[in-house]
């Protein structure tokens, strides 16, 4: 193989490398503008899961609350059992 | 009576019911039947009590906060009884659904039956004390007309002073027993009161409680149907992501093909396998190829974990929801005197349940050895557009037909975009579940797009 020949490997080598850095970019260029809409779309997934856990917690708080009223009410009628 | 014996002459008369009226003096302190209490026990076990527990909590009023256990440990031992019976009924309740036991217990018939019972034990006395006071009032009228009728007569009445006293001691008694049955009286309207007082205050806080589980479920599920919204457009945008990391892979194995046939011919131009495969810009190139396969392998990572994602937080708060969505059926219930209707679950600890990996939805056509044609993506559309309206006719919901210019815009793929059938066919139903076909249609399209695959794609495997 001549000099020539090698260095035209050479040659598409170096283009090849080329290609290679464009397609590693394209394609995070591609995965990059992927992941902004995998975010945005987590985002607004995480607001209503945080709005369903304060819902959760409000209504844990009404149960508690419900909860001691209701207690007092039947210790109320518990202490009738010791009255007559 | 009295003046029913055989007929006797005035005085003989007034001194028989003298006698008679001393016999019913002594007499006077024995309590009359209709006015004796019957005193109620306890039961050992109170009626419909719930089955006894597999563990019985040491303390019975570990549910009870400050304040209420202040005021149960004043209580005194036979109302204790009681107490520790309602409150072991309800700490067998698993935490989250113990509101549902405090509801059971306060709307519990035993509370109304104890009342009605104290109530009749009441009225009993009432009773009794009434039948008494007509007693006296009548034996009071008829020594008085004795009195009077001996008066007229102008007859000496022996011990008139005895009878003076009788007729006082009468007054008093009457007065007693007066005084008590109105004491009784307010008994019957104090208690009457105190349990309607109760009955107002428990459906006042368990109306309020169903009020606010009301109030709050209803934005709840709209959080929830949002959640979903996000996952069908994740799955979407997944589904796309497939298709680009294919494309990707195409890109480099491409490069990967080029650069093998480089190594070839620099192998066949002489140079030993030393010299070409250490070569630097060789090198390079092995590292870009793996670099942009590990760049795709790690979005694909982060792909399966945000499903995970979506899967298990979606679930748990479907589940969570799910919890209030039944404890407010019970409370109704319950109110509504329906016993058991509703079967409490018990709350699902998520994090600790393993997530089964999502199977990749290739629809067995990886299977096929042979490669799948490539079409663009307007002809897909075009296709399966004129597909449906041909096969299925009116059976075809608007929004199943394909607008193309939407679907780009929802996915982000080029018209020009080639690709297999099984990728059009994932995009295609998670953009229809992405844009709310109706159930029904869902439901036809993976069977439609499997004719669509027989009849125009590839008609061989008929």
């Amino acid at each position: 193989m001549t000099t020539d020949q090698t260095q035209s490997l050479k040659d598409q080598i170096t283009s090849l490398i080329a290609e290679a850095e464009e397609v590693n970019k394209k394609n995070a260029e591609e995965n990059k503008e992927a992941k902004v809409k995998f975010q945005e779309i987590k985002a607004r997934a995480d607001a209503s899961l945080d709005q369903a856990k304060n819902i959760f917690t409000e209504l844990d708080k009404a149960d508690k609350d419900a909860g001691d009223a209701l207690d007092a009410l039947v210790l109320g009628m518990v202490a009738d059992e010791g009255e007559e | 009576m009295f003046n029913k014996g055989p007929k006797r002459g005035a005085v003989e008369g007034l001194i028989y019911d003298i006698i008679k009226l001393n016999k019913f003096m002594s007499e006077r302190s024995q309590i009359p039947e209709e006015a004796k209490v019957t005193i109620i026990e306890l039961p050992d076990a109170p009626v419909e009590a719930p089955q006894q527990p597999e563990e019985v909590p040491t303390d019975s009023t570990e549910s009870l906060n400050v304040e209420n256990k202040g005021f149960f440990a004043k209580l005194g031992e036979r109302a204790k009884e009681v107490g520790n019976w309602a409150y072991e009924t309800i700490n067998k309740i698993p935490g989250v659904n113990k509101i549902v036991g405090k509801v059971e217990i306060a709307y519990h018939s035993y509370w109304m039956n104890r009342h009605e019972e104290k109530a009749r034990a009441i009225t009993g006395k009432i009773s009794g004390t009434d039948a008494q006071i007509e007693a006296v009032e009548q034996s009071r009228a008829e020594i008085a007309y004795a009195l009077h009728e001996l008066g007229k007569e102008g007859a000496d009445i022996p011990n008139m002073q005895s009878v003076q006293e009788k007729m006082k001691s009468m007054d008093d008694q009457l007065e007693g027993l007066n005084l008590e049955k109105t004491k009784l009286n307010e008994k019957l309207e104090k208690r009457n009161e105190k349990m309607q007082g109760y009955v107002e205050k428990r459906d006042a806080v368990v109306d309020r409680l169903v009020g606010q589980y009301q109030e709050k479920l209803s934005p709840l599920e709209i959080e929830i149907e949002k959640i979903n919204d996000c996952k069908d457009e994740f799955e979407l945008s997944e589904a796309v992501a497939e298709l680009r990391h294919e494309t990707q892979n195409e890109r480099l194995n491409n490069i990967e093909k080029k650069k093998d046939v480089l190594e070839k011919a620099l192998l066949a131009s002489g140079l030993s396998e030393e010299q070409v495969y250490d070569d630097p810009s060789i090198q390079s190139l092995y590292k870009m190829i793996d670099e942009g396969r590990e760049q795709i392998k790690k979005e694909q990572e982060i792909l399966a974990v945000s499903r995970k994602y979506y899967e298990s937080r979606l679930k748990e708060t479907e589940s969570k929801a799910d919890v209030y969505r039944k404890k407010k059926a019970k409370f109704n219930n319950i109110k509504e005197g329906k016993p058991e209707p509703v079967e409490m679950p018990e709350a699902v600890d998520h994090e600790s349940e393993p997530i089964i990996e999502p199977e990749d939805q290739e629809d067995g056509l990886e299977a096929n050895v042979e490669e799948e044609p490539k079409y663009r993506l307007d002809t897909f559309v075009s296709e399966y557009n004129k597909f449906i309206k041909e096969e299925y006719k009116t059976d075809v919901d608007p929004q199943e037909e394909i607008v193309l210019v939407n679907f780009m815009k929802e996915t982000g793929v080029k018209e020009s975009q080639e690709m297999e059938f099984k990728r059009f066919k994932k995009i295609l139903g998670t953009y229809y579940k992405k844009i709310k076909l109706p159930a029904t249609s869902i439901k036809k399209f993976d069977s439609r797009a499997e004719a669509f695959y027989k009849e125009k794609i590839n008609p061989e495997i008929k």
